[in-house]
């Protein structure tokens, strides 16, 4: 119940955004580059969003198990450690990507100046 | 030789970063190399980092009763918490002035990745070799 209240809010947010967006696309080229950016601004911040609850999650269930792996053996705490290092490098890897890919949507973007010039206005 | 121990991951993360440092410079050029070692050292620190947390977080945990936990979850978290805004602040900076190639900065945070998968394949073939070992294990591979 509550995962479908969840994605139903998901969705009108959603569609509410992109109405809000596409109405001042039809205005003009200022306009729509403004909506442009106000939809890169969107992936980003939605994007670095879902990265760190996958992120979080993950982390989380990855130090519970290995806590009451511990709890059960102390004597594998050494190796039960070592493995909780490995899998939480490779898991916070992807939000550091998912960092990246957003600061480059907001700051670096290589397609913002082609996709002004192809709305006609000098960037 | 056990490729899983942190000792050996953290020197087999230096030894990849400056190989992939090496081949940006020769395959592109000088400031997407840049960017691969910027980035590989960040990824590398972070790791020791980690690291330390962790380690830090078993010697406090050890020897406590259960009830005492909070003070060592409570260092945890506040280390964890620095180092993901350090990392933030460092990536936000370099992205945002302009000053590193932004695709040699994600080749670069890729090496800690790089080295573990390395080192899991690594260790795998090793586990296949004494397992099909005569005096070691089974005479015959598993798989």
């Amino acid at each position: 119940m509550s995962l479908r209240l969840a994605l139903g809010a998901l969705v009108s947010l959603l569609l509410a955004s992109a109405a809000w967006a596409a109405e001042p696309a039809a205005a003009g080229t200022a306009a729509g580059l403004g909506s442009f950016f106000s939809y890169a601004v969107m992936a980003a911040g939605f994007g670095m969003g879902i990265a760190a609850f996958g992120t979080g999650i993950g982390q989380g269930l990855a130090i519970q198990k290995s806590v009451e792996g511990i709890a059960r053996n102390p004597e594998a705490s050494g190796k039960i450690t070592v493995t909780m290092l490995i899998g939480l490098a490779m898991i916070e890897s992807l939000a550091i990507y998912a960092l990246v890919v957003a600061l480059i949507i907001l700051f670096a973007y290589p397609m913002a100046k082609p996709i002004g010039a192809a709305l006609g206005l000098k960037m | 030789m056990d490729f899983l121990s942190p000792r050996t991951l953290k020197v087999g993360n230096w030894v990849i970063l400056a190989a992939l440092t090496a081949l940006s410079r020769l395959m592109v050029g000088t400031e997407f190399a840049v960017g691969v070692a910027v980035g590989g050292v960040l990824a590398v620190l972070n790791f020791h980092a980690l690291h330390r947390a962790l380690n830090g977080l078993a010697a406090r945990a050890q020897g406590q009763p259960p009830e005492q936990g909070g003070r060592a979850k409570a260092y945890f978290a506040v280390r964890q918490a620095l180092r993901y805004i350090v990392v933030l602040a460092v990536i936000f900076y370099l992205v945002g002035s302009g000053r590193v190639h932004v695709l040699g900065l994600v080749v670069g945070l890729s090496t800690v990745v790089l080295t573990l998968m390395l080192a899991a394949v690594a260790e795998t073939v090793k586990l296949k070799r004494k397992e099909a070992h005569p005096s070691h294990g089974t005479p015959h591979s598993v798989s």
